[in-house]
Formats: C-alpha cells, structure tokens, sequence
C-alpha cells in the first residue's frame, strides 16, 4: 500500500471511532430525555412524586446538558476530521468516498449523518475538479463555495463567444486583470496598477464578470475577504496579490514598455518590490508562485489557463513541484544554480522603480547600488560603512529603512535556497 | 576683503556655537540627572553614550542626542503574535519612529514559521513599514503608492494590534517624555 494511504486510513479510523461515540452518545441522550419527558408529562398528578424526584430531575438535566455538548463537541470534530480528510484524499488524488453517509446533519448540524461508510473503499469517486477545489483551500484558504465561485467565473469566462479565440496572454491579462481589480487597491484605483498593468476599476471589474453571468459583487467579496486573510495565517498563497502579478506581466502596454527603462517591471510587480516595500511569509509564497503558474499558463498548448494554474497547484499539493526550483530555473534558463545569481542581482539592483516604492535611492549608498559589486558588495561592506552609516537619517525613507530591506532580501533568498536545496 | 572675512569669522562662529555643541553631545544626558529621574520614579537607562531608555508599562521610549537636550526618536512595543499558527512566547515588534518635518514611520516585524523542502521549520522574520505625515490615519499613509498592498496592511495591523489612536497615544507620550529631560 502507498505511504499516502497511511493519513486517510488513520483518520478513518478516528473518524469513526468518533462517529461510534456521537452515536453511543446520541442514544444516551435521548434516553435521557424520553425520560426527563415522561417525568415532566405525569405533572400534576404526579406532582408528589416530582418534587420528591426533583433534584434527581435537576441532575438529568444536568446530564443531559452535557450530554448534548459533548455530542456537539464531537460532532464538531468529526467534521473537522472528515473537512480535513476529504482535502487529503483529494490532495493525495485518492479519490473522497468514504461514505460518511449522507450530509452532516445529525444533531443540531454539528455531526455526521447516519451513513454507511465503508472506508477507503467505498471511495475513489474524486474527480479532478474536487482536487483543484481541495487544493484552492489548501493553498489560499477559500471556502469550497468560494473555490467553486472562482472556478465557474473562469468557465463562463472560458466558454464566452466573445473571449475564446484570444491567445493565452490576451486571456491571462483580461481574465486576471478584471480579477484582481475587484481588490480595490490593484485596480486602476490606484495609479500604479492602471499604468502598469492596465487594470479596470473595481466597478467596472465587477461588471465584467456580471457580463459573463457571474456574480461579480459575490467575486469581490471573495478576493477581498481572501486577501485580508491571509496577513493572519502562514503558508497561505494571496489569489489577489497573484491576480494582479499576471495583470502586470501579461500586459504589454505603452507605460509598462517606458517603466521597463527604469526597472524590471515584472519582478517589481512581484518579488523584488515586495523586497523593497514589505514582505510577508504570503507574498513571498505568491511571489514565487506567479512567477511559475503565468509560464505555465502563458505556453500551455491546449490555451485552458486556468487548468494549467491548477496543474501547478496539483504539483505543489502532491510534492512533485518544487516551487522555489522551479522559480530559479526559470530565471537561469534552465540552470538554478544561475537563477539564484540573478534572482540575487535582480533584487540587489537599484533604480528610479526601487527608489518610487521605497524611498532608498543608489546615491543613498554612495552611488554604488544597494550591494553594488566588489569591493562594495555586501559580503565586503564591512569595510565601507556608508552602509552602516546612516541608519535613522535618510531623509527619504526614515527610520531604519536598511535593515528592514536588508530583511526581506535575507528571508526571501534563504527561502528560496532551503525550499529548492540550491546553496546561495 | 574685510567682508570676506567677518563672514568666515561669523561662520566659525555659528558653527562654534550652535552646531558642535549637537554633535559633539552637549545635548546627551548627564548622569546626575539621570539618576534624579530615576530617583523620581523614571524605569531610566543610558543605552550608550548618545541613546536613553525609558521603560513605561512595558513600552520603551528612545531619546537619542539633541543640540541642547535629547528628544524622541522612537517606541517600541512588544506584544503576543496573533497569527493563526503563531508558537507560544511569539512575539512581534513594533516600532513607532519620529521623523524629520513631523512624519512618522511605524514599523511591524513578526516570527514567521516556515518550511523547507523537508518539511523542516525555520523562524524568519516578515516586517511591514507604514509611514505617515501629520497623524497615524490611513488617509495620511505616504508609503501606499507601489505595488505592495500597504494600505490593506495597515488595516490588518490596527484591526489586529494597535488602531490609529494606540499609535497617537504611544507617539505622544514619548513626545511628552522628551519634555522631562
């Protein structure tokens, strides 16, 4: 038996091990309280006998009240168990049927129904589609409703007359565009993201997808409510922040072509702004993320985006795709070992775009870029201080600012080279 | 001739007067009257020569040297992570900076636990930066203009630790401590 069966069949086991107890513990209660009833029903003419049987009343009550909430305890993990289950056995491609019966409706909605479940092999019923699903709320935290919401927005979008001959990017830049513009502060509410990426504005976002006979007021609430998430859990992806990397990258607009001058407006977009700005555990998951599903969904062949966005999540879920080695082969043409240098120069390279977003300028440094090259590399400041020298008096982007860019540089590549096992 | 000269006497002068004293530490603290204000109930160290410590219900202020008296130059407040998965004894920093031309910059940094490959844990440490002119409000973040979500941030970090009005109060204390020296 495959190693991966190991997880699903213990959490079987516990499961109905739960199931087993709900149960025991269902028929306890309700005898308890057929009795309680009884009691209650004889009133006045068996007013004697209840007063003298009160506190024998009281405490079966009592009981009762417990009864319940441990029933509801363990109905409640029951279903924790069996959420968290049906996401293995999905992630893991083996299939959700466990037949936990039908629905969790036993109780007071806490429990598990009065199936018949006969373990993994009344299974192997998991469709791809209930993979993807598992996997946008592994990977971002999405609801199943709202996971599914983001998968027909596509496939109204996707079956649309009017979208279906664009090519791979023309469909990435719309499609996304529109995604990450219902995210108020990647639409073209803010001017970055109108120049560079060519978004729409929220409103006109929502109506997009309201055009496709989606609910776009629903969509936003979605991306939104995901968004603002995810600064409070580790290891979940940003859809939004990742929408509005393939807005950016897919556009091939005037002002991005004038930016490009300037800077690498993708990697600005993406790692090396967040580098420079701020960097959360999230944005540098989806940092590195974009950067792989968009060459994914800008090559695939058969022009289903996103199948080729959900083929990587696939991958990452059941191990066979190492993100952040993906990521550096990419950026060193097939070699990682070259990714990681110029992942490394990309970042340390300063410019009029890192100085908008962050205030620290080359000059701030002596004119040598941030880590510049030898002799004035960071491995050899040590002995040229300007770097040392000014914490807390740069005029333009205060207190600190150094280290803290310094931080996000150090947590972006130590992640990349303990994720892909390439040494720095 | 003549002129020329007054002028650099006059700038020797105005360079003598005001402005060595600044650098050369006149405006640090003496230790007598740090000990008088510890006498007075001031949690008071010297950190080093051009940095003083106060200590006050567990937020500590920094005065770094000033030309005549030291004045504020940053608080920081230490309190438990809130993160979903946060360990026990987690704690993020923040750090509330006075800036130059009344700006402000606040500064969250947070453990966050990650893993490699392997499956193994590592501790780094995500930050986020807010700046601000005039007040802590969202309308007066200046930094909210790359690409980063730094608005949405800020909304996390007043709705998780401190709002706009935990900020003010911290800042203006450590203004208000600056007056005792």
């Amino acid at each position: 038996m495959s190693k991966f069966y190991v997880v699903p069949e213990k959490l079987t086991k516990e499961a109905l091990a739960l199931k087993s107890a709900a149960g025991e513990l269902k028929k306890l209660s309700s005898s308890i309280d057929s009795i309680r009833s009884s009691i209650s029903l004889s009133g006045g003419s068996a007013q004697t006998i209840k007063e003298s049987l009160g506190s024998i009343i009281e405490q079966m009550n009592a009981n009762h009240k417990s009864t319940t909430a441990m029933q509801k305890a363990l109905g409640n993990i029951a279903f924790n168990y069996a959420g968290t289950e049906k996401r293995i056995a999905l992630t893991m491609g083996y299939g959700y049927g466990y037949g936990y019966g039908d629905g969790y409706g036993y109780g007071d909605g806490y429990g598990y129904g009065s199936g018949d479940g006969t373990g993994e092999d009344a299974g192997n019923t998991g469709t791809s589609e209930d993979e993807d699903l598992a996997n946008m709320m592994a990977q971002y935290g999405f609801t199943e409703e709202d996971a599914q919401a983001i998968a027909d927005a596509y496939e109204a979008f996707s079956n649309s007359d009017k979208y279906k001959d664009l090519s791979n990017k023309e469909k990435i830049s719309l499609f996304f565009s529109n995604m990450a513009s219902l995210y108020s502060e990647y639409s073209s509410d803010k001017t970055v993201f109108a120049m560079m990426g060519n978004n729409p504005s929220p409103d006109e976002a929502v109506q997009f997808f309201n055009d496709l006979n989606v609910d776009g007021d629903a969509l936003k609430d979605i991306v939104s409510r995901q968004h603002q998430s995810c600064d409070s859990t580790e290891g979940l992806r940003d859809f939004a922040h990742e929408c509005a990397m393939y807005s950016v990258m897919s556009n091939d607009g005037a002002w991005k072509f004038l930016g490009g001058a300037f800077d690498n407006i993708d990697a600005l977009v993406g790692f090396k702004g967040d580098v420079y700005q701020t960097m959360t555990s999230s944005d540098m998951e989806s940092d590195i993320a974009a950067v792989n599903i968009y060459n994914r969904m800008l090559n695939c062949d058969d022009g289903d985006i996103y199948g080729a966005f959900m083929d990587y999540n696939r991958g990452v879920a059941d191990g066979s795709i190492n993100p952040s080695l993906e990521f550096l082969e990419y950026y060193g043409d097939g070699d990682a070992e070259k990714g990681m240098e110029a992942v490394t120069d990309i970042i340390s390279d300063q410019s009029l775009g890192t100085f908008y977003i962050s205030g620290v300028g080359p000059w701030q440094y002596g004119g040598y870029g941030f880590y510049g090259t030898a002799p004035y590399s960071y491995s050899n400041y040590g002995g040229y201080d300007a770097y040392n020298g000014y914490n807390g008096y740069d005029l333009y982007d205060g207190y600190d600012s150094e280290n803290r860019i310094e931080n996000n540089r150090e947590m972006f590549l130590n992640h990349l080279s303990e994720e892909s096992g390439v040494s720095r | 001739m003549q002129r020329t000269r007054k002028t650099i006497i006059t700038m020797i002068i105005v360079f003598g007067v005001c402005i060595m004293p600044g650098i050369s530490g006149c405006g640090n603290m003496k230790s007598e009257k740090i000990d008088a204000l510890k006498n007075e109930g001031y949690a008071i160290e010297q950190v080093d020569e051009n940095s003083i410590l106060i200590t006050e219900d567990g937020t500590e202020y920094y005065f770094k040297s000033g030309i005549t008296k030291p004045v504020f130059e940053k608080a920081v407040v230490k309190m438990p992570s809130k993160k979903t998965n946060a360990k026990p004894g987690q704690e993020v920093e923040i750090t509330i900076a006075k800036e130059n031309m009344g700006r402000m910059t606040v500064v969250y940094t947070s453990p966050c636990n990650l893993k490699d490959a392997a499956g193994n844990e590592t501790v780094q440490s995500e930050s986020m930066i807010f700046k601000f002119k005039k007040d802590f409000t969202r309308e007066n973040l200046t930094n909210n203009k790359g690409f980063a979500d730094i608005g949405g941030n800020y909304d996390y970090f007043t709705s998780t630790y401190m709002t706009a009005e935990d900020l003010s109060a911290v800042y203006n204390r450590g203004l208000e401590l600056a007056e005792i020296f």
